[in-house]
């Protein structure tokens, strides 16, 4: 289907060149004739973002409380959660790293999916969702610092520091974060913020 | 040929949903932001976070990380000690990650900020494009050297085992995770467009 070209007029984030693209292009990526930036990549529809987003939902939640890893050291076994990670520093008197790793790791990702669906979903329905300014406010704020693929991978890595002490294991929780962080990457990909307005009508 | 620029052109960037709004509007005319043509006081903002990191990663690197008690015995670890660790062990690629992470990327974080903070402050305009390649890397790879934090909390919940064995974290780990946290802020606040503001026409 042909659609109607719709000219933008924007100017590059890097080095302040005016530009203007056509918005209705969905196979083209736009990148500044100066300085080489990412100008433009067309979004996904609203719908399958908001399938990520929610996937990404239903996989955090049973995450929190399943155990990543289990330690097995003469006789006595300790098994953890992302959320016991936590929990433990903050009762060992480190109420900062604990927020710093609560915030980065999982509060932020989770934040940004409930915001996108709380977007998105009127949206999609056709519906102006209430409060989107300040909503996306929020959400532009928080996306870079999310840092769920730095908790997963520091993972792997402790267990090879913690291999010395006893028998490991890798428990269900951490293919979950797996899975939830794959989602959640998606859904942040293929959202692009200013079909919010200028809505879904593009994609349809 | 010359490429207008938004000064030129007398428009504002909205930095958050790229839309153009006039020079005199004070808040995108799309999503409601507060808009600035360029990042207010942006430079000063970085010089400041990034001397400040740097002065936060000197605690960082001589205070142990995480300090280990087996059987009764405390052990500190400073990040270099901990990289030495694996590569005594034989994991040396973990050894190189942990490396990379905890002393490369912060170091090159900070030498990359002070090269373009140079570049925007005296106008090298030829070196405007290199620089803005190496904002966009220091960008991506910016969160990567809290790794090591991540590490030390799940030892922390992982090592329990009341006399025979426990972790707990040390005073680097708070230096380090401000340091890089001050990184993350001197970037954001790094308004590549300065680099190119003295570009002749």
């Amino acid at each position: 289907m042909k659609r109607e070209p719709f000219l933008y007029q924007s100017a590059c984030k890097e080095c302040g060149v005016v530009l203007s693209y056509d918005k209705s292009d969905t196979y083209h990526h736009y990148y500044c004739p100066r300085c080489g930036a990412l100008v433009y990549a067309s979004g996904e529809r609203f719908i399958r973002v908001i399938i990520m987003a929610l996937s990404a939902l239903i996989a955090f939640f049973p995450t929190l409380f399943m155990p990543i890893l289990t330690l097995e050291m003469a006789d006595q076994t300790v098994s953890t959660t992302l959320l016991g990670v936590v929990r433990q520093i903050f009762n060992e008197g480190n109420p900062a790293i604990g927020l710093m790793v609560g915030m980065t790791g999982m509060m932020i990702p989770l934040l940004m999916m409930t915001l996108l669906l709380l977007m998105l979903i009127p949206l999609h329905f056709r519906q102006r969702p209430l409060h989107l300014r300040a909503l996306f406010q929020i959400y532009s704020s928080l996306r870079r610092w999310g840092m769920a693929e730095v908790y997963l991978i520091s993972i792997p890595v402790s267990m090879i520091k913690l291999d010395t002490m006893g028998d490991l294991s890798i428990d269900p929780g951490f293919y979950l974060f797996f899975y939830f962080l794959i989602c959640f990457y998606i859904a942040v990909l293929w959202f692009n913020p200013d079909d919010l307005w200028h809505g879904d009508a593009l994609a349809h | 040929m010359h490429l207008l620029t938004d000064i030129e052109a007398g428009k504002t960037l909205c930095l958050e949903c790229e839309w153009l709004s006039d020079e005199d509007e004070r808040t995108c005319t799309q999503c409601g932001a507060r808009i600035h043509q360029r990042k207010p006081f942006s430079l000063l903002r970085t010089w400041s976070y990034t001397i400040a990191a740097l002065l936060f990663l000197i605690p960082a690197n001589l205070l142990p990380m995480m300090v280990i008690t087996k059987l009764g015995i405390d052990e500190g670890n400073t990040i270099l000690e901990g990289v030495i660790y694996f590569v005594r062990h034989g994991e040396m690629s973990i050894g190189i990650i942990i490396f990379i992470a905890s002393i490369i990327v912060p170091l090159f974080k900070i030498a990359a900020l002070f090269f373009l903070l140079l570049v925007a402050q005296l106008g090298i305009t030829d070196q405007a494009k290199n620089g803005v390649r190496l904002f966009r890397l220091i960008e991506r790879i910016g969160k990567w050297s809290l790794l090591d934090i991540f590490v030390v909390a799940i030892m922390i919940a992982m090592v329990q085992f009341q006399n025979l064995a426990s972790v707990k974290a040390g005073g680097a780990a708070f230096a380090f995770g401000v340091a890089v946290f001050l990184t993350m802020m001197a970037t954001e606040a790094f308004d590549p467009r300065l680099m190119f503001d003295k570009e002749k026409t």
